[in-house]
C-alpha cells in the first residue's frame, strides 16, 4: 500500500457526493412510498421520522414552515407518500429525504391541498350561501375568462349563439393551466370588472385531468371571484369535478357549455312567453272593449229612458194652451177695448161742435183776427165778422152793439174766461164749453 | 299587462297601454329574429388600459 499522491479530506468528498445527488433529476423531484417509523418532532418544529419497506430504510426531514402547512401528520406505523428531494446530511455523512409534501399512501397530493384550502377558505366564509349573488336575468354583456383557443370557448359561443344571440360576448383570454394561468385568471376576471359593461362573468375550462385543472383550485384565483363585483358562474371540467373555483361561484356550472346556458335565458323560450303575452294582451283588450261597449250600450239605454222627448212634447201642449187662452183673452180685450173707443165716440160726437151747430148754434169770429166773438164789447160797428154755421160759412158787418143784462150767464162767462185752453160757444147767452174739464164742466154748463 | 288586467284604467289610458304592449311585443320578437352573438376580445392595449378587439375563434386541432 503506497501513499497516494493525492487525497480528499471528509468534507471535500462528502460534498462531491452531494452535488452529484443535486445534479440528479430522479434525486431531486420524487415521491417515496413507504411505511413510518420513528416519527419525532424537535424543539424547534421540524419532524423526523424514518420510511422503510422491507427490505430498506430512508431518513426523512421536513422543516417546521412545511410542517406546519400540512393538514396531514402520520404517526409511527403507517403508509405514507412522500414527495421532496434527496439530499445529503454533511455532519452525519448520511443522506435523506427532504420533504414538502406527505400523505396517506392512497390518496393524491394535489387531493389533499385541496381539501385543505377549502377547508380554511370554508372557515373564512367565502362560499357562503348568502353570498351567492342573483345572475342577471336579461344580461347585455358577458364576459367569459378561458382560454382563447379552447374548447369551452368555442362551447360556450356556440351555446351563446343558439340560446341567446341578444347578449354581448367579451373573452377575457387567459391561460388556463400551469404556473402562470392563476395570475391570468385572476387579472382577466379583474379586467372584466374594471373596463367592460359585463353584467356577469363565467370562467370556464373545459376538461382535463386533476393536475390540468388545478389553476381553479388557486387561493388566489377564489379571492379573485370573492372579489368580484360581478357574479360569477364557473364552469370547469367535467360534471364530477369540483375546484375550488365552483365552490366561490356564485353559480356552479357543471361545464363550459352548462355555464353559458345558466348566463343566458333562452330565445325560443323568450319567443314562446312573448307570443304568449302578447295573445293575453290581446284577448285581454278584446275583452275590455266587450265590457265597455255593452256598458255604454247599456249606458244608451239607460240615457233614452230619461230622454226629455217627453217633457218636450207636454211643454209643447202647454205653450199651445198658453197661447189659446192668450189671444182669447187678447180678443176679449179687444172687444172690451172696441166697445169703449165705440162709447167713446159716441160721447164725442155728441160733444162736438158740429152737432151743436146743427143743433143751430153758430160761431162767430173777428175776420181780421180770426179772434171767436163771446162778448159784445169785443165788437164794435163796422167790423167785419165770420160766421160758421153747420153747413158753411157767412160774412157780415156789425152795425150796432147793445148789452143785454144778465148775470147768471156774465157771472159764468166771466168763471170760464179765466181758464186756458178753453174755446165758447155762444147762442143768446147759453154756452157749451171744450177744454180739459169739458166733459163734467160742460155737463154742468149744459144743465144750466 | 298587470295594470290592464287590474283594470280601473280609462279607455285612452288602456288603449295606450295595449299598444304600447304590442309595440314592446314587435321590438322584443325583432330583436330576438335579428339578433346574432357579438363576441369581442378584451386585450391589455399598448396604453397601459384595456381594450376590446374582435374574437375570431381559431379551429381547435
Amino acid at each position: 500500500m503506497t501513499v497516494a499522491a493525492h487525497y480528499f479530506t471528509v468534507s471535500q468528498i462528502t460534498k462531491y457526493i452531494k452535488e452529484l445527488f443535486e445534479v440528479d433529476l430522479v434525486l431531486q423531484d420524487l415521491w417515496i412510498e413507504g411505511e413510518v417509523s420513528n416519527f419525532s418532532r424537535s424543539a424547534a418544529g421540524h419532524v423526523y421520522f424514518t420510511l422503510k419497506d422491507e427490505a430498506a430504510s430512508i431518513r426523512c426531514v421536513m422543516w417546521r414552515l412545511l410542517a406546519e402547512q400540512q393538514i396531514y401528520l402520520p404517526s409511527n406505523g403507517e403508509a405514507i407518500v412522500a414527495h421532496g428531494r434527496i439530499s445529503i446530511y454533511e455532519v452525519q455523512g448520511t443522506y435523506q429525504l427532504y420533504v414538502d409534501a406527505l400523505q396517506p399512501a392512497g390518496l393524491g397530493v394535489l387531493y389533499l391541498q385541496f381539501e385543505a384550502l377549502k377547508k380554511r377558505l370554508e372557515a373564512e366564509g367565502l362560499f357562503a350561501p348568502e353570498r351567492k349573488r342573483p345572475l342577471p336575468p336579461f344580461p347585455r354583456c358577458l364576459g367569459v375568462v378561458t382560454s382563447p383557443t379552447g374548447a369551452a370557448i368555442r362551447d360556450i359561443l356556440h351555446v351563446l349563439g343558439r340560446r341567446y344571440p341578444l347578449v354581448e360576448v367579451i373573452l377575457s383570454p387567459t391561460l388556463v393551466q400551469g404556473d402562470e394561468a392563476p395570475p391570468q385568471i385572476v387579472a382577466a376576471i379583474e379586467a372584466l370588472n374594471e373596463h367592460t359593461d359585463a353584467e356577469a362573468i363565467i370562467v370556464a375550462r373545459g376538461g382535463g385531468s386533476l393536475e390540468e385543472l388545478w389553476a381553479f383550485n388557486d387561493e388566489r384565483v377564489a379571492r379573485a371571484i370573492y372579489s368580484s363585483r360581478l357574479p360569477v358562474i364557473s364552469g370547469v371540467g367535467h360534471e364530477t369535478d369540483f375546484t375550488i373555483a365552483d365552490f366561490v361561484a356564485d353559480v356552479r356550472a357543471p361545464t363550459p357549455s352548462a355555464a353559458a346556458e345558466m348566463a343566458v335565458p333562452d330565445q325560443g323560450e323568450l319567443q314562446g312567453t312573448l307570443n304568449l303575452r302578447r295573445n293575453r294582451l290581446v284577448a285581454l283588450m278584446r275583452r275590455q272593449m266587450a265590457e265597455r261597449r255593452s256598458a255604454l250600450a247599456a249606458q244608451g239605454r239607460a240615457l233614452s229612458r230619461l230622454s226629455p222627448q217627453a217633457k218636450i212634447a207636454s211643454y209643447r201642449q202647454r205653450i199651445d194652451e198658453l197661447t189659446r187662452s192668450a189671444s182669447a183673452s187678447l180678443a176679449h180685450h179687444l172687444a172690451l177695448r172696441r166697445e169703449r173707443l165705440h162709447g167713446h165716440l159716441l160721447r164725442l160726437q155728441s160733444l162736438s161742435p158740429l152737432a151743436t151747430l146743427e143743433r143751430g148754434y153758430s160761431i162767430t169770429r173777428q175776420l181780421r183776427t180770426g179772434e171767436i166773438v163771446r162778448s159784445v164789447a169785443q165788437v164794435a160797428a163796422g167790423d167785419r165778422i165770420e160766421t160758421q154755421v153747420s153747413d158753411g160759412k157767412f160774412e157780415g158787418v156789425v152795425r150796432k152793439t147793445s148789452n143785454v143784462k144778465r148775470e147768471n150767464v156774465n157771472h159764468e162767462a166771466k168763471e170760464i174766461r179765466g181758464e186756458q185752453d178753453r174755446e165758447l160757444v155762444f147762442r143768446g147767452g147759453i154756452q157749451r164749453v171744450r177744454g180739459r174739464s169739458a166733459p163734467t164742466g160742460g155737463g154742468r154748463v149744459d144743465s144750466g | 299587462m298587470h295594470r290592464l288586467e287590474e283594470g280601473g284604467l280609462t279607455l285612452d289610458e288602456s288603449i295606450a297601454l295595449f299598444e304600447r304592449g304590442m309595440r314592446l311585443a314587435k321590438q322584443c320578437g325583432q330583436k330576438l329574429d335579428e339578433a346574432e352573438l357579438k363576441v369581442s376580445q378584451l386585450m391589455p392595449s399598448a396604453k397601459g388600459g384595456y381594450e376590446t378587439i374582435p374574437f375570431e375563434e381559431k379551429e381547435v386541432s
